[in-house]
């Protein structure tokens, strides 16, 4: 192990890192506690980050790290926007996937925390707000042609002056959206927990005072620099190439997107390339910028030492090279909702297999596409609107030398930070009977380890007129969760749709639907894929599988070689041996 | 000889911990006794024994004397917490609803650590082959939308019969609204397996959120027949010597209960070892005038923080054990892994770290000499000169303070730069930084400040990191009972019989019914009162606290807001409950909506048997000087510099001795470290009260 010693006061470092970390882990705390809405509270999609004066990335608590790699570019637009005109008590306002932001929904709210009339740092919080009006359902909208129907686009805006609310400025956001009650409450919570943040900063202010602090978190962003290169130094250099694919982009359903990679790695230096990339589609699978830069930088991290910070330092040896144009750095105003979902899992999914070309060890295997849709409407039993995202689909993640995927963790862009919601605080929620949520054998792709299960999903609608935008990718065998080194992949999924006295059509995703009373609406969501060769698995392993009934007696023989007596759920030890000395 | 006013007046604490098994013994006339024992983790109750015969002997008595001397023996175990952690519960079997066989094991998919892909979720209770569903339906206004299908039932028990399981859990949708399907269950699964220890969700925890109930419904089944055999063995072995009074054990919540309730309710068993604490720690600050506490509790490889606030310990239903969640109450106890055994390492960006990996119990720290090489927590206390190399452990063995700065020289002092005393000072800094930080964290999430808190140590190595946390926290008093290291022994005699209720009524508050929710309410008081009866409490020694959990509408935390209730609610209790809310509301988050329309989730009743507690005696004071406990000195390190500092006897010390810092004051398994700037005095009986010097 090497190491260069820090100039300042090591203990110092030690302590003021741990101290930012837990400022930022209070301020979403503070979310958790507050919110009104079930996309925060259940599903934590969310994060809070504290910046130095200069925008660095100091620290941050992410469970949903597609949207903390991007809070970055947020918060430089508003800087950069309103230079020297930050004010002490101001808070800003941000969502422009076109300056800085991702998808509209992803909010950020920006507080500056001045000490002693100096601006000393920023705390932030930016998360998936329930509505941001346009033409779309709780803000997917697969036959939006430009960003503009998809919601309001804010650009940097002061929504508070010098501790004083813009009451001009609240009421044209909130007019523009359908749950203004919900979307107004979401916003405070928000804004509280930047207060949380700017308190606690300003008792670190007040121990330590500025200089101190800043000379320490010089030293925090060098030293996980120095880890980050460490890392990338392990994998060999070279070009690394691979490419995934996005279903269709809801315009034209007959085409799909391919994203392609290139990863250069030489010496300490990283870069993603995403030059062989398609053209920018019409539809909203387009990744900004901010979306590209943070889906490529989680999956990487989701590969290295987990206790590394991710920081400012942390990503400096990393590169990302999207030309404007492509489908990884599209054009103003293209449309690009589905951006933090498909298309991050797409980059993902092309991060893991071009590292699993240098360092098979550390790389997943395809986790599950998201694959449930969105719906939204009228209540009537609570005479509440309502916005579901459908969280209960997960599916499963991919499996890495070593261990098993896990079960029901997707998707890739959370990392298992997304929490299921409670199927009856669900059903207290919406006009939905959940019929069945349960694991789904041989959903995920076999191999020496395995991947994590998908499920099926089914319930019955209660109401009437219903919207329902479906959304996502893995609906064809080309998007299937990838196995890596002879592992299989996970399953295709489908969207089933019972109407009310006919028979189950399977529907497409990427377009709009409207429930009714009586329908039943069914997803299946894939496993995961699998690492390594099903014929290693230790058989004692396939036989629990079996027993456990996620793994079929077809499935043991065909794809583990281990043959199994049905009535007995015994091994019959001579037709495996044969079956797996065959290969 | 047995003082003849002593006779069953006798009151004992028993804490079973997971190196010794704690005794705290009162006698009739307030003075009180502590013994260890090693704890025999095959048959615990040899231990009890053993701990119960040495306090026999201390007294000149037969076990059988002693034992009949004595009135009530309260007891905490982790009998239950062990069987989870290294899943050596019983065999369980779980029923639940058609088509959501796996909600419990899907654990609501997360992965805790989301960046780490090398790692496997936690083994599960109940493996997918022994989980069984039945065609069944409750629907969310509490309509039957499937009708109870026997038969799968029946089936399940065949299955479970063949598959040799020794406990069934039962848990479908919504059956809080409608519990009739899980009883009638409960009733064919007993009739089908005899013997088998079935449990049902509507009986042990009614209410909203299906995988937090299914959890604790399986932890229930789990535990319950391995805790149900240990309780029959402890009351049989304590009876056969002569024990004629009352048995009661602690709680995860703080109260206690007798062994009969805990048979069924074994879940409430989960936290019953570090449950006595806070209760405790509250008896020792309320003397000083405080109803607010942080205990602090830091052992080998953890350090606990739990709050008490205005007088009361808090509660969460948020905790989980062994990666499986539990819904019911338990005390709010945060364990943070930075204890004695931590390791200190330098991570590869050259930054200094404290745990959360500790070193394990072999070779264990540096220090200890059997060929640990990472230096831990404990090896940098030694190297402060905080603790004596001989008197570690009550004697047990001598420290090996070479090893000790091998350690921290090659992993910390050379990596960084450092002198060896520049490294184990940064160490206890950064040690004291992160515990700070972890109480100022659980004490935020909750929305108090820790500042106008009073601090209670507890731990062999709590007092010698406590003060400069409580200095670093802005805390002003300290107080370290001269029995620290056996406290919750101490805290399970302060405690009162408490059994908690709650039902969900889910419902706008504007339009409640309120005949629905006084009978829920009366439903509860009539339960509450027929237990607690049970349990031998007069009615006079019973307290009923009836209170409600309340949101605003579309928020998905609710608060816990008291109720008035005297059989039957009114409007005027009900607007009074609104704004009670709203209030707390506004103390918690920091703002409330006045006039937003609000909504009741749950209805819950705690009650509270009163037990009499002993009265502990006062010593005599014997003025400021302690000179008379004065061992000599030893060179520790204070404020960057090595110096000659003041070692005490703290067995020697008396009422309102005073000593200012720099001092150490040694105890057989204690050691206090007193900084710069504070002083302590020892308290009319005999505890430790540090505060600022002026």
């Amino acid at each position: 192990m090497t190491q260069t010693r820090p100039t300042s006061n090591p203990i110092l470092v030690a302590v003021i890192g741990s101290a930012l970390d837990g400022i930022t882990s209070e301020m979403g705390e503070t979310m958790l506690r507050t919110s009104r809405s079930p996309i925060f509270v259940e599903a934590r999609d969310f994060a809070t980050s504290i910046f130095s004066a200069d925008c660095r990335l100091l620290a941050q608590t992410h469970y949903i790290p597609v949207i903390g790699g991007a809070t970055p570019f947020a918060l430089r637009a508003i800087a950069e926007f309103f230079g020297d005109d930050v004010n002490d008590g101001d808070i800003f306002i941000h969502n422009d996937p076109f300056n800085g932001g991702s998808h509209l929904p992803d909010i950020t709210i920006a507080r500056p925390v001045f000490w002693n009339g100096e601006l000393v740092f920023w705390a932030t919080t930016k998360g998936h707000n329930v509505d941001v009006g346009g033409g779309g359902v709780v803000g997917f909208n697969p036959g939006a042609r430009d960003v503009l129907e998809e919601g309001i686009r804010i650009p940097p805006v002061r929504v508070v002056e010098k501790g004083e609310l813009r009451r001009d400025t609240w009421e044209l956001l909130l007019s523009n959206v359908r749950m203004r009650a919900l979307v107004e409450s979401v916003l405070n919570c928000q804004i509280g927990a930047t207060a949380i943040g700017e308190r606690r900063l300003k008792a670190l202010l007040e121990k330590y005072g500025p200089q101190t602090i800043s000379d320490a978190t010089d030293e925090l962003l060098q030293a996980s620099a120095r880890q980050v290169r460490a890392e990338i130094a392990e994998i060999p250099d070279g070009e690394y190439s691979a490419e995934a694919l996005l279903d269709n982009d809801g315009i034209d359903k007959d085409r799909s997107y391919r994203i392609a990679l290139t990863i250069r790695v030489d010496g300490e230096n990283l870069t993603f390339d995403f030059s062989e990339s398609d053209e920018q589609a019409k539809g909203f699978i387009n990744s900004t910028i901010a979306n590209t830069v943070s889906s490529a930088h989680l999956a990487l991290f989701g590969c290295i030492d987990p206790d590394i910070r991710y920081n400012a330092g942390a990503i400096e040896p990393i590169d990302v090279v999207a030309p404007a144009g492509s489908i990884t750095n599209p054009h103003d105003p293209a449309p690009v909702a589905a951006c933090t979902v498909p298309t991050c899992e797409a980059i993902a999914s092309a991060v893991w297999v071009a590292l699993s070309q240098a360092i098979p060890s550390r790389a997943h295997a395809g986790w599950a596409r998201w694959c449930t849709p969105a719906t939204m409407g009228m209540n009537p039993r609570t005479g509440r609107h309502f916005g579901d995202l459908h969280f209960l689909g997960k599916g499963g993640s991919g499996a890495t030398e070593g261990f098993d995927g896990w079960d029901h963790l997707s998707p890739s862009n959370t990392l298992g930070g997304l929490r299921a919601p409670d199927p009856e605080l669900h059903e207290l929620d919406t006009p939905y009977l959940l019929e069945e949520l349960e694991y789904l054998p041989d959903s995920a792709g076999g191999g020496q380890w395995r991947g994590g299960l998908g499920v099926r999903y089914r319930w019955r609608v209660l109401a009437d007129d219903i919207a329902c935008a479906t959304y996502g990718s893995g609906f064809m065998p080309e998007t299937a969760p990838v196995g890596l080194l002879g592992g299989e992949p996970g399953i295709v999924q489908s969207l089933t749709l019972t109407r009310a006295g006919a028979d189950p059509v399977e529907i497409e995703s990427n377009s709009f639907y409207t429930l009714n009373k009586g329908d039943v609406f069914e997803v299946i969501s894939s496993g995961g894929g699998g690492f390594g060769d099903p014929h290693l698995r230790p058989v004692e392993l396939v036989v629990r599988d079996v027993r456990d009934g996620v793994v079929s007696i077809d499935a043991a023989r065909t794809v583990y070689g281990v043959d199994i007596d049905p009535d007995t759920l015994e091994v019959r030890q001579d037709e495996t041996r044969k079956l797996r000395a065959a290969g | 000889m047995a003082n003849a006013n002593n006779k069953a007046s006798r009151r004992i604490g028993i804490d079973i911990g997971g190196t010794f098994t704690d005794l705290f013994v009162v006698e009739g006339n307030g003075e009180s006794r502590i013994y260890k024992s090693p704890t025999t983790p095959h048959d615990p109750s040899v231990g009890l024994l053993n701990g119960l015969t040495k306090a026999a002997d201390s007294f000149g008595e037969s076990l059988e004397d002693f034992l009949g001397g004595v009135s009530t023996i309260v007891h905490g175990t982790t009998i239950a917490t062990n069987a989870v952690l290294t899943r050596q519960g019983a065999r369980t079997g779980f029923v639940t609803t058609h088509g959501f066989r796996d909600l419990l094991n899907m654990r609501r998919g997360i992965r805790e650590r989301q960046n780490d892909s090398k790692y496997a979720p936690p083994a599960p209770l109940v493996p997918r082959n022994l989980i069984a569903t039945v065609r069944e339906r409750i629907d969310v206004s509490g309509n039957e939308v499937v009708a109870l299908h026997e038969e799968d039932v029946r089936a399940a028990a065949r299955q479970f019969r063949e598959q040799g399981v020794e406990a069934v859990a039962v848990s479908y949708l919504w059956s809080f609204l409608d519990p009739a399907h899980e009883q009638r269950t409960a009733e064919i699964l007993r009739e089908e397996l005899p013997g088998v220890f079935i449990t049902i969700s509507s009986d042990v925890v009614p209410q909203i959120r299906a995988y937090e109930r299914h959890s604790t419904t399986v932890l229930n089944a789990f535990v319950g027949p391995k805790l149900r055999n240990y309780l029959a063995n402890i009351k049989q072995q304590l009876a056969d010597r002569g024990f004629g009074g009352t048995l009661l054990i602690v709680q995860s919540n703080g109260g206690v209960m007798s062994p009969e309730i805990a048979s069924d309710s074994a879940v409430n068993a989960l936290m019953s070892g570090p449950a006595a604490g806070p209760g405790a720690a509250l008896q020792y600050a309320r003397r000083h005038g405080s109803e607010d506490v942080i205990t602090v509790d830091m052992g080998g490889t953890s350090f606990d923080v739990a709050l008490v606030r205005d007088g009361e310990s808090l509660l969460t239903s948020d905790s989980e054990i062994g990666g499986y969640r539990v819904a019911l109450p338990m005390l709010d106890i945060h364990t943070v892994g930075a204890g004695g055994g931590s390791l200190v390492w330098v991570d590869s960006g050259g930054i200094l770290r404290v745990g959360p990996q500790s070193a394990t119990a072999n070779p264990g720290p540096a220090c200890y000499g059997r060929g640990g090489e990472n230096p831990t927590t404990t090896d940098a206390d030694l190297l402060m000169g905080y603790l004596n190399p001989d008197m570690f452990g009550d004697g047990a063995f001598t420290l090996d303070v070479e090893a000790a700065r091998t350690a921290v020289e090659e992993k910390v002092a050379k990596p960084l730069g450092l002198s060896v005393t520049e490294a184990v000072e940064g160490i206890y800094r950064v040690v004291n930084a992160t515990m700070a930080e972890a109480v100022s964290a659980v004490s935020v999430k909750r929305g108090v400040d820790p500042r106008e808190f009073t601090m209670v140590v507890a731990g062999g190595a709590g007092p010698i990191h406590a003060v400069p946390i409580a200095q670093e926290l802005g805390i002003n008093r300290i107080v370290v009972p001269r029995e620290s290291s056996v406290f919750c022994a101490v805290g399970t005699l302060l405690t009162d019989l408490k059994h908690l209720y709650a039902r969900t009524f889910v419902s706008d508050m504007d339009s409640l019914d309120l005949d629905r929710v006084s009978e829920l309410y009366r439903e509860m008081r009539d339960e509450a009162v027929e237990t607690l009866r049970s349990e031998n409490v007069e009615d006079d020694a019973i307290d009923l606290f009836f209170s409600a959990d309340v949101r605003y509408i579309g928020q998905f935390t609710e608060i816990e807001v008291p109720v008035t209730f005297n059989g039957e609610l009114t409007p005027e209790s009900i607007k009074q409950l609104v704004s009670d809310f709203e209030a707390k509301h506004e103390a918690l988050n920091g703002y409330a909506m006045p006039g937003e329309a609000t909504e009741l989730i749950n209805v819950r009743l705690t009650s509270l048997g009163r037990t009499a507690k002993p009265a502990l005696a006062d010593h005599a004071s014997v003025g400021e000087d302690p000179s008379a406990a004065r061992k000599g000195t030893r060179e520790a390190i204070f404020s960057g510099s090595l110096i000659q500092t003041d070692v005490y006897d703290g067995l020697a010390l008396r009422r309102d001795n005073r000593i200012l810092g720099p001092a150490i004051i040694e105890q057989p398994t204690t050691t206090v470290v007193l900084i710069e700037g504070y002083a302590m005095t020892v308290d009319s009986q005999g505890h430790y009260v540090i505060e600022p010097a002026n």
